[in-house]
């Protein structure tokens, strides 16, 4: 019945009757003779032309239909043979090219191509290319009232008035009116200013030409400047017509939804919601660029750096961070140094950026950069008379000779006058305690002794316990964590459980001793061994002295986001700092914190610009040294030694004990080539640390150059005192023994001693390479292969490599060694 | 394949009326025969610009349809797609008005949405009308006999009463001072300074809610009643044989398994949490938080889609369950925990496939209902001794021109 060959009236159709009157079925077979008519076979029906019969479309493997003028009906599944009726027949057949393309995995698969790439191409194109048109072509009347509108809901659900000053008020938005009258451009645009509340510092342009900037914009902002940068690009949304294109845009997208979708009622939200909001995000990106774009081209025609948008940009950025950090209360790896902490910020920030609507600031703010960068502020010479005055001199001296009394009285009495009420004698104390406890290899002795003559004295206890805080810092040496070697970490938790001891023994005796609750505190936040509740232990320990300045400083310190707080966080404390003032003035210059912390975010990411601005912010708070000293390193950074000079000076009037001040100091005097100032600085530095590493060496180097090579050698070895790990100090030792013909074991030793603690420098190992082969040493073969195998990664003196080779070859001929190789 | 029904009725007709019979529905359809017939429809949809959605609906509800039998019957889909074009170019046609309006002009958005509202129990008939009238069984139509405005009688009092009772609500509500409320009601904190002032008028939409909550049940019932009572198969008429009570058991028991079901999800969330906060404080790995904060989403999610399972399980067995053809009576035996796990799974293979699996879904529950659901009779001639209703019935003809499928 199915053979290819069989001609319409061979075949039978075997099917169910239908009479359409009652339910009752009829199975039938249905045959078609000559003269075209269908015959039902048992006869429930007479012989009726094909013609007539209607022939329902095929839909997949469902019955076939055929239906009778008189409402009757055949179903069945012989599509086949339907078929070859179909074909012989003319009037039915439509549909079905339908099942053809229903039935074919090749149609199948291209509709579902055709369907994706229309998807796409809409989405990317059709849709911007269409609301644009449709967006330019909008009466004005109607985007006065969808602007009108918006800013009415808006005023409703977010916003609440503006708490700006009023006058400040009026003299921003007089300072925009004349932009707005410079620039030609002035097609009604308005500012107005509202208080964000959860939205915090924003700005949004409204179709009806308003401009509405939230007060924390205006705060955030340094400059006017930086104001009036985000007006112009908030006026390039509304050039752009952006905010239209984007309702728009969703108006179109929901009704191209509604078509694709039309019967698919199972699709859920989400699937439909998910590239709505894919496009949505990428869409304001393109439309942030482009807002970019005239602001950058506005600022340039009105003669504004453009480096002040890149600037409030950055600072909204962080806030953004903040804001995100508030969300993520879990603190950030308690290592503030660890690079990987850095990295997986890094990634965040790209994984955000994918989904917000804000291009990688980065990427925007470069283009701001490169334009005429706003002028640096100049500082000026400050005359506050010296603020802290401690004679640790003097105090020193008491401890070399002894006198233990006179020290005890002499600390404790500065508390006493801090307990008293005068602030500023607990910064004087904690400024005494740190220059005191500077390491020297008797020191340690000399404290002891003092803890064990005065049993019951908390200061002897607190000095034990900065002195042991000291020892973990050297030790750490301002390394990454994950390059301490096990020793040193060993040695520092030993030390931090010490000093942990002391500070609890000195508090034992005087519950309330602030500088002890503070090192406590900063102690543990330090360590990663401890498991102490810091938060808790700061919260008390305020409670009982609010307006102490260590302790708000130190809680400060630990609350930047490198530590795991946050700027809010840092606002926060700020506002309780604020009622203590007047019970202890020196607080005031605590409230210049936060430019200080985040300017050094800006010197961290090579902003140092902005450092520079931030740090000017700080200093009109309050001059603090290291606000002084932060800006002078920013400004030798940019190459301005002199500005740098003026700074440093400033922080070494503020704090002249300071022995990094004067580092640093001197090294921005040689950059003047004020040689004989630089070494009286670094000699300034020994006097304060006699140990310090950095400023011995620097001094060698002096007296190397003025051919004072016995000395210069001496203060190497000063440096091994306290660090005999010192690679560094061991090469310079065998340099300047090598130069001595009876030293050159020493040398030798110095320079093995040199490869040992060293990372691996190709000059450690020239020196060793040298030494050995000159004494025809037999380690010579092996510290020359390792030479030269680090010299193919980094830059090697032709000369040296040469020798090397010489000396290989020569030894080779020899034979000499050829036993150890 | 069942036997048909001829073969099953018993050669005396007396005995069977002591023994019931029962015939099976079976679902025939293909996932891949089902995913071809939507993607072609769908793309000549779009070369279409919609015009083609019309009779993209008509072949897939003809495959599923004809693809669904009882007794080795299929069903039939008979809607003409020009209608459906019709109904949904109005739709269409109200939609845009309707979202454009929201944007431009909220306060006429507003308007079209009472309108709307006002109109839903007219769109309710003339929906079910044109589904009813339109499927067809052994070459019989099924139908909806009613007014329109039995609709609007029916649903009247419930709502007036719900509307009286948020009017009551409001104007109890102006002799609360709400300021001092909000305040009693927010967690003291200095740094607000403002408390949210809110005005008795914006709250009417949340009294609203509140009194239509309770009614909710009562609502299901007249509307199911409405809906069922007034089909027919043939001269078949359909009745639904349920109490308000069991409504609102339904409700209720779904209420309860809902606030299980979510107490446990947050259980699990919270125990997941707890896991990591104890697995995290050395490696401090972003990876594991990512995953477990995503598997206690899911694991929620999946808690959500248990207590909906069991809601539409209870629904539809009370609802089918309880309907009746003249003698014969649907039999409806969804199990919530297979119902639930269909769900999640469908919504999860829609989401990863971006929508594509849609077929293979509808086709896994259709086909899951179908096994589930039997027709019981203690007399199958009557089936077959159903007739043609006739076209003098209450107005058929008469509202032919009215005949819209607007989906709900």
């Amino acid at each position: 019945m199915h053979e290819q060959a069989s001609k319409p009236t061979q075949i039978t159709v075997n099917g169910t009757y239908f009479d359409g009157h009652s339910a009752a079925s009829h199975p039938v077979t249905l045959s078609l003779d000559e003269q075209g008519l269908l015959h039902l076979d048992p006869t429930h029906h007479q012989p009726i032309p094909l013609d007539e019969i209607t022939i329902g479309s095929r839909i997949g493997s469902t019955p076939r239909r055929l239906e009778f003028p008189d409402g009757g009906l055949v179903e069945t599944g012989d599509h086949r043979s339907i078929e070859q009726w179909q074909r012989s027949t003319t009037k039915n057949g439509h549909y079905g090219w339908i099942h053809r393309l229903e039935s074919s995995i090749a149609y199948g698969a291209g509709a579902l191509l055709f369907i994706i790439a229309l998807i796409l191409v809409s989405l990317m194109w059709g849709i911007p290319w269409s609301s644009n048109l449709i967006a330019h072509a909008l009466p004005e009347d109607i985007t006065q009232t969808i602007g009108d509108s918006a800013v009415e809901s808006l005023d409703q659900l977010i916003f609440s008035s503006s708490e700006l000053d009023p006058q400040r008020y009026q003299q921003l938005q007089l300072k925009f009116q004349q932009l707005l009258t410079n620039s030609n451009n002035h097609k009604g645009y308005r500012l107005e200013f509202r208080h964000g509340g959860v939205i915090g510092a924003n700005a949004f342009a409204f179709p009806n030409g308003l401009v509405v900037m939230t007060d924390e914009m205006v705060e955030l902002a340094d400059l006017d400047e930086e104001l009036l940068s985000i007006f112009l690009h908030e006026i390039g949304h509304l050039e752009q017509r952006h905010s239209l294109r984007q309702i728009i845009a969703h108006s179109s997208l929901a009704i191209l939804t509604t078509l694709l979708t039309g019967d698919i009622t199972a699709a859920s939200s989400l699937v439909v919601g998910a590239p709505n909001l894919l496009m949505k995000a990428s869409y304001s990106r393109e439309m942030e660029t482009e807002a970019d774009t005239y602001a950058l081209i506005e600022m340039e025609r009105l003669q504004l750096a453009t480096e002040h948008f890149a600037n409030i940009m950055d600072r909204l950025e962080f806030a953004m961070v903040e804001a995100q950090s508030e969300v993520h209360t879990e603190p950030t790896d308690p290592d503030p140094d660890d690079e990987n902490s850095e990295e997986s910020w890094l990634n965040k920030v790209e994984l955000l950026d994918f989904f917000s609507s804000h291009p990688l600031t980065e990427q925007r703010t470069a283009r701001f950069r490169q334009g005429k960068p706003a002028p640096l502020p100049t500082p000026t010479a400050i005359t506050d008379s010296k603020a802290y005055p401690v004679d640790f001199i003097a105090l020193r001296q008491h401890l070399n000779k002894g006198q233990y009394q006179q020290l005890h009285r002499q600390l404790d009495h500065h508390y006493q006058q801090f307990l008293s009420g005068d602030g500023k004698a607990e910064i004087i104390a904690d400024k005494a305690y740190n220059l005191l406890c500077t390491f020297t290899p008797e020191t340690q002795q000399q404290l002891e002794q003092w803890a064990v003559e005065m049993p019951g004295s908390y200061v002897a206890q607190y000095a034990l316990g900065i002195y042991n805080k000291t020892l973990v810092s050297i030790r750490r040496d301002g390394r990454y964590w994950r390059h301490i070697p096990e020793q040193d970490r060993v040695a520092m938790e030993n030390h931090t459980k010490v000093a942990e001891t002391h500070f609890l023994n000195s508090l034992k005796i005087q519950p309330d001793f602030t500088l002890a609750q503070a090192s406590l505190y900063s102690l543990a936040s330090f360590s990663r061994y401890d498991d102490t509740d810091e938060e808790t232990l700061i919260t008390e320990a305020l409670k009982t002295n609010p307006a102490s300045y260590i302790l708000n400083r130190t809680k400060l310190f630990y609350l930047q986001p490198r530590w795991g707080g946050s700027y809010p966080e840092i606002n926060d404390a700020l506002k309780g700092i604020h009622k203590q003032i007047q019970q202890n003035p020196e607080l005031a210059a605590l409230t210049g914190v936060i430019f200080h912390y985040k300017a050094l975010d800006y010197d961290r990411n090579q902003h140092y610009r902005g450092t520079v601005r931030l740090e000017s912010a700080a200093i009109n708070r309050g001059h603090k040294s290291w606000y002084f000293a932060n800006r002078a390193d920013a400004f030798s950074k940019l190459d301005e030694p002199e500005l740098a000079l003026i700074d440093y000076n400033n922080a070494i009037q503020l704090f002249p004990e300071d022995p990094q001040l004067y580092i640093d100091r001197s090294s921005v005097l040689r950059d003047l080539r004020q040689l004989e100032s630089a070494r009286q600085d670094i000699e300034t530095v020994l006097t304060i640390t006699p140990y310090d590493e950095d400023a011995l060496e620097t001094l060698a180097n002096f007296q190397i150059k003025a051919g004072n090579h016995q000395t210069a050698l001496g203060n190497f070895q000063k440096i091994l005192v306290t660090q005999p790990g010192n690679a560094n100090a061991h090469f310079r030792i065998s340099k300047l023994l090598t130069r001595d013909s009876g030293q050159q074991e020493a040398a030798l030793q110095a320079s093995h001693k040199a490869i040992q603690f060293g990372d691996d420098s190709p000059h450690y190992w020239y020196q060793y390479a040298y030494l050995t082969g000159t004494a025809q040493n037999c380690a010579f073969p092996g510290a020359a292969k390792t030479y030269l195998r680090l010299c193919q990664n980094s830059w090697c003196s032709e000369t040296n490599l040469r020798w090397v080779k010489q000396k290989q070859t020569e030894l080779a001929q020899q034979n000499l060694c050829a036993n150890s190789q | 394949m069942a036997a048909s029904a001829e073969t099953i009725i018993p050669a005396s007709p007396g005995s069977s009326a002591s023994e019931p019979k029962i015939l099976a529905f079976e679902f025939h359809g293909s996932g891949v025969e089902f995913f071809k017939i939507w993607i072609v429809n769908l793309a000549l949809t779009i070369l279409s610009l919609g015009i083609f959605s019309a009779w993209a609906k008509v072949r897939t509800q003809r495959y599923l349809y004809g693809n669904t039998r009882l007794d080795g019957h299929a069903f039939t889909y008979l809607a003409d797609p020009v209608k459906i074009l019709k109904g949904r170019f109005i739709a269409f046609g109200f939609l845009l008005v309707y979202s454009l309006a929201w944007n431009f002009y909220p306060d006429a958005g507003m308007l079209l949405l009472v309108i709307g509202v006002l109109l839903l129990p007219a769109i309710l008939v003339a929906a079910t009308r044109f589904k009813m009238r339109n499927s067809s069984y052994r070459n019989l139509r099924f139908g909806f006999n009613t007014r329109f405005t039995t609709a609007y009688r029916m649903f009247a009092s419930p709502m007036m009463i719900v509307l009286l009772l948020t009017g009551l609500g409001y104007g109890l509500l102006q002799f609360v001072d709400l300021d001092t409320l909000m305040t009693s009601l927010q967690p003291v904190d200095d740094e607000v300074e403002q408390p949210v002032s809110i005005s008795a008028a914006q709250l009417i939409p949340s009294i609203f809610y509140l009194v239509l909550l309770p009614f909710i049940p009562y609502l299901d019932y007249l509307r199911s009643h409405f809906v069922i009572d007034n089909s027919h198969y043939g001269n078949a008429p359909a009745r639904l044989k349920s109490s308000v009570g069991s409504f609102y058991e339904t409700y209720l028991m779904s209420l309860l398994v809902f606030i299980v079901a979510i107490s446990i999800g947050i259980a699990l969330l919270m125990g997941i949490f707890g896991l990591i906060s104890l697995l995290d404080t050395e490696t401090n790995s972003n990876l594991i938080g990512v995953v477990a904060a995503i598997a206690g989403v899911v694991s929620m999610y999946a808690m959500m889609f248990f207590a909906a399972g069991y809601f539409h399980a209870r629904r539809t067995n009370l609802i089918y369950g309880n309907g009746f053809f003249g003698d014969a009576q649907l039999i409806s035996k969804l199990k919530f925990m297979p119902v639930s796990w269909i769900f999640l799974s469908n919504t999860v293979a829609i989401i990863l496939s971006l929508g594509l699996l849609i077929p293979w879904a509808r086709i896994r529950m259709a086909r899951y209902v179908a096994g589930v659901t039997h027709l019981q009779s203690s007399n199958f001639a009557l089936i077959t001794a159903v007739e043609n209703a006739g076209q003098g019935a209450l107005g058929e003809g008469v509202v032919d021109a009215f005949d819209l499928d607007i989906g709900l």
